[in-house]
């Protein structure tokens, strides 16, 4: 390309990379449809589990404790009840993630994988706190206990 | 781009439950969040998820925020950290300590050049996947639509707001340069 063509004005200049950029790589309408949806996940009542570790942001001697399992660690300081951890191995599976949980601190009958999508998934735990779900389709989930009532932070697997 | 004062208002109103205030935040931040997204070169798929997520995790934090006008700051260091998550699990990391903008300059032209029938603009874009990361970042913020405030890109660039027009004019100077040189290698084949 002739130099010569470009603007040599910095603002012309940006101004035509914004033109081409807007025709290359427009912000996808699903990527803004799913951003204004996320309003609806909106949590009233239910104590937020903060992500208090993923290994996947830890530094390499964590990582390389376990090959290519991710590990997220949520905790969560319930009035009255006091706290509830919920541990969740990711392991990527022939169909999707498969997760490994194991809950301390309550002892659920059940765990809700939530999908941003509205959509959700409900599977058992047993007597000691563990559950295991699969297969997990990429993207944003959260983890939701009836009671005492607690959701989880948002991850994207 | 919305000023500090709307955004505020916006995002209190947002925290008591008004729908279109959220939109409204949605409509102001998505372009910036997509083009730092898609500076880190993730493909399509993977941008939405970070963005998605971004936007998630502002819901589930919008009664907890003290100073709206960090927001920009906030929204752009979480989508920052899901973008660097997803590079890691996909095994594009780099070992620690290592400088971003070295290891993710494109070594292949985006697939996307071929959707623009111009070929100068063609030529224009993969130029721009030649800068490095922080020029990228910088160059596509500012390009965002809508554009956002320099108060805003300042805030999620942690840059101050005086550098910003001098480090825009170094990128778009190297951006120059690449271009340039796109002919001399032939990549180009203008007609």
């Amino acid at each position: 390309m002739n130099p010569g063509e470009l603007p040599a004005d910095d603002d012309a200049f940006l101004d035509r990379l914004r033109a081409v950029v807007a025709e290359a790589d427009p912000v996808p309408e699903l990527v803004v449809t799913s951003a204004r949806a996320a309003f609806t996940t909106r949590r009233l009542d239910a104590e937020l589990a903060e992500l208090v570790l993923d290994s996947a942001e830890a530094h390499t001697s964590v990582r390389s404790a376990g090959a290519d399992v991710r590990v997220l660690s949520f905790e969560a300081s319930v009035p009255g009840h006091g706290e509830i951890t919920v541990e969740v191995q990711v392991q990527d599976g022939p169909r999707g993630h498969e997760l490994r949980g194991l809950v301390d601190g309550a002892l659920p009958a059940s765990v809700t994988i939530e999908f941003a999508a509205a959509a959700s998934l409900v599977v058992s735990v047993d007597e000691d706190g563990w559950f295991v779900a699969a297969p997990i389709p990429p993207g944003p989930i959260r983890l939701r206990l009836a009671d005492p009532p607690v959701v989880t932070a948002w991850v994207s697997l | 781009m919305i000023d500090d004062a709307t955004t505020a208002r916006l995002v209190s109103a947002a925290a008591e439950g008004d729908e279109a205030s959220w939109d409204a935040l949605v409509d102001a931040f998505t372009g910036m969040l997509w083009a730092i997204a898609r500076s880190y070169r993730l493909d399509p798929a993977d941008a939405g998820d970070a963005v998605q997520t971004t936007w998630l995790r502002l819901v589930e934090n919008l009664g907890r925020i003290e100073d709206p006008r960090r927001l920009p700051g906030w929204l752009a260091t979480t989508v920052r950290r899901e973008c660097l998550r997803i590079l890691r699990r996909s095994g594009r990391e780099t070992t620690g300590g290592q400088d971003w903008s070295d290891v993710l300059v494109a070594d292949t032209p985006p697939i996307d050049a071929a959707l623009l029938a111009d070929e100068r603009d063609a030529a224009l874009w993969r130029a721009l996947h030649g800068l490095g990361q922080r020029c990228q970042e910088l160059l596509r913020v500012l390009m965002a639509t809508p554009p956002p405030s320099y108060a805003a890109v300042s805030a999620a660039l942690g840059m101050p707001v005086g550098s910003i027009g001098p480090s825009r004019g170094r990128c778009l100077d190297q951006l120059r340069r690449i271009a340039a040189s796109d002919d001399l290698l032939g990549a180009g084949e203008s007609l």
